[in-house]
């Protein structure tokens, strides 16, 4: 099934200033989402995930970050050379964020209801009580009486996350940027969440792009993943393809890392080494130190991220010297 | 045989207040007559619905909410015989929210360093050197898989994950004989996951670390937990070995949370 394009990220480069130097946190990555897509992002601590999301909407910090090059299209307008004026409708309910850190993202002197309400009303242009309520049962909140009128540290964690959830739907956004939204929650709950964000794409006809570390959440739901890895995209595809025949060795790692639920007794197995630190990127292919197939060329060129698979519209990209074929 | 930590009986109710003249609008039992005994070198996982009061129990056993009824015990007497820097000693959280846990005004060094300094008055009497400190502070940073780099770091520098991390390294600077980690890794992507698991488990065979893991994830409680403890509406439903519970569980709720995990973790 081919879809319009609602996303469009095209050779993105992002820096940001440590202690006085700029050092690269984001490069050379190009992406796509399409109209009521669900697409995975993955990828260690620190590759730069967060950074991308943000940089959909403009929101990266000021003073401390710049955008060296690239181009970022939503909905056909590109959003970096956006006016004041787009980036308010931008912000203001065509693009939503679940933010990775809830309790910073909520207003601590409201209380839930007041801002559900407030994002209702920004939208619709009424305030709707009963609407807030029935949009705080859908993510799944017991008690929707209490939560409605609880403030923020009033919550346990999980709570929390659902209350960030129904602020970011409230608005009927075309896309849902979710940042580690139910790391906070069980796999059941999870699971009702998922299918509330499934039955919305349909609904609404709203793209999501999920960045999570849990693969099991991405396997079930998903089209597409991608990849990571010190600020470049490694791999993409079918999500079911990718993890059942994750072709970077980065990708191989990360699914055996994953804990299984019984204990061997032995120690988990790990990625050796760490990710490497911003300013001191490797040269050639970044994650050449801590691959076990390493060979001559990795440590001099960079790979660039490489259509594989037969068929022309195969969506299967990785970015590995041990994967031949024409360039993307 | 006296427990290390003990939780005996502990109720504790939340009032939520409304409106204009801050009438009381409801009260929430978080937690229902719940006891709980760690001995040294235990490690016990803590699951249980969202809400069911897994975070204000160990806020609880840590010092920070004070229950409306029962008592938290130490070696057989009460928590009030303890000063604080003693309880400190005692008992450290990794806090389920890390960010509101670590002072945007302060680097990472100084989070650190003042913690390993509080840890070097208890146990030798006086403050560490600069130098040792900033050994110290390295050290702790690369057990968590963050370079040094890092010590110069303000919090909003940081990454989710590598938030998460300094939070972890700041409990374990306190060197406490217990640790109340609420869900420490569900942050972190996996092969960091993994790398803190080890850790864990490392700090617990070599110095017997007594561990209270509050998890949604039954891999990771499964992984460090030897006991488990799984609690609904403030109180506690199931309690077994950790294998025992996750071959033939008897309440429902941890059936559900089994069945529902996706096959390929299994
Ligand atoms: N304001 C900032 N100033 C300087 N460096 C920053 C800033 N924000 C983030 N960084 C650095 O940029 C890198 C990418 O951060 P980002 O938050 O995008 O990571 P992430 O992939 O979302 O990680 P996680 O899974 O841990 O949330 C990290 O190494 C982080 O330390
Ligand atoms: N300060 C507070 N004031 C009022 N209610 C509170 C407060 N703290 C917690 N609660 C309520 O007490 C109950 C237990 O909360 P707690 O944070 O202990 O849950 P939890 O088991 O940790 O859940 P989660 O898995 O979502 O983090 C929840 O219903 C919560 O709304
Ligand atoms: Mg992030
Ligand atoms: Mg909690």
């Amino acid at each position: 099934m081919t879809r319009d394009s609602l996303v469009r990220i095209e050779h993105l480069d992002i820096d940001y200033r440590q202690h006085g130097v700029w050092v690269p946190v984001v490069r050379d990555v190009s992406f796509e989402l399409r109209e009521r897509e669900m697409v995975s992002l993955v990828g260690e601590s620190g590759c730069g995930k967060t950074t991308l999301a943000l940089s959909i909407l403009r929101l990266l910090p000021e003073r401390e970050s710049a955008v060296r090059g690239g181009r970022i299209l939503f909905d056909g307008s590109d959003v970096l050379r956006m006016d004041p004026d787009g980036l308010r409708s931008l912000r203001g309910g065509r693009i939503s964020m679940i933010f990775q850190d809830p309790f910073s993202s909520l207003n601590p002197v409201l209380t839930v209801g007041e801002q559900v309400e407030e994002v209702l009303e920004c939208h619709e242009g009424r305030r709707d009580p009963a609407r807030v309520k029935s949009l705080l049962e859908r993510v799944v909140l017991p008690d929707p009486s209490r939560i409605y009128s609880s403030f923020p540290h009033q919550l346990s964690g999980g709570q929390r996350q659902r209350v960030m959830i129904a602020m970011a739907i409230a608005s009927s956004p075309k896309l849902l940027i979710a940042d580690e939204p139910t790391t906070a929650l069980d796999v059941t709950v999870q699971k009702e969440i998922l299918d509330l964000l499934t039955r919305l794409q349909d609904e609404l006809g709203m793209s999501v792009l999920l960045i999570t570390h849990n693969l099991g959440l991405v396997a079930e739901r998903s089209h597409r993943l991608a990849v990571m890895y010190s600020g470049r995209l490694v791999e993409s595809g079918e999500t079911a393809a990718v993890l059942a025949s994750p072709r970077h060795p980065y990708t191989q790692g990360l699914i055996q890392s994953l804990p299984r639920i019984r204990r061997t007794g032995s120690r988990l197995p790990m990625l050796p080494g760490q990710p490497p630190e911003l300013s001191r990127i490797p040269s050639g292919c970044a994650f050449h130190p801590r691959c076990a197939k390493v060979f001559a060329p990795c440590s001099r060129e960079i790979p660039p991220l490489k259509k594989m698979g037969s068929s022309p519209d195969s969506d299967e990209a990785v970015a590995c010297h041990l994967f031949g074929g024409p360039a993307s | 045989m006296t427990s290390l930590l003990e939780a005996e009986d502990i109720t504790k109710d939340f009032h939520i207040e409304g409106g204009l003249f801050r009438r009381r609008r409801g009260t929430v039992r978080a937690l229902d007559r719940v006891t709980l005994a760690l001995n040294a070198g235990d490690s016990v996982g803590l699951v249980g619905e969202s809400g069911s009061g897994k975070t204000t129990l160990a806020k609880i056993l840590t010092g920070l909410l004070s229950p409306d009824g029962g008592r938290v015990l130490w070696e057989g007497r009460p928590a009030a015989d303890y000063s604080r820097a003693q309880w400190a000693g005692h008992v450290q959280m990794i806090f389920q929210d890390p960010s509101s846990s670590l002072n945007p005004k302060l680097t990472v060094r100084t989070l650190l360093t003042e913690a390993l300094d509080v840890k070097h008055r208890r146990t030798e009497g006086r403050g560490g050197s600069t130098g040792t400190l900033r050994d110290e502070a390295g050290v702790l940073l690369s057990s968590v898989g963050l370079s040094p780099e890092f010590l110069r770091s303000y919090p909003h520098q940081l990454s989710g994950g590598q938030k998460q991390r300094v939070a972890i390294a700041r409990a374990l600077a306190a060197e406490p004989r217990v640790l109340v980690a609420d869900e420490p890794v569900s942050a972190l992507d996996l092969s960091i996951q993994a790398q803190i698991l080890n850790l864990l488990l490392d700090l617990k065979d070599r110095y017997s670390l007594t561990l209270l893991v509050i998890s949604h994830d039954l891999a990771v409680v499964g992984y460090l937990a030897d006991r488990l403890i799984v609690m609904k509406e403030g109180r506690p439903v199931e309690e077994g070995p950790a294998g025992t519970v996750l071959d033939s569980p008897r309440h429902d709720y941890t059936r559900t949370l089994l069945a529902a995990v996706p096959g390929f973790i299994r």
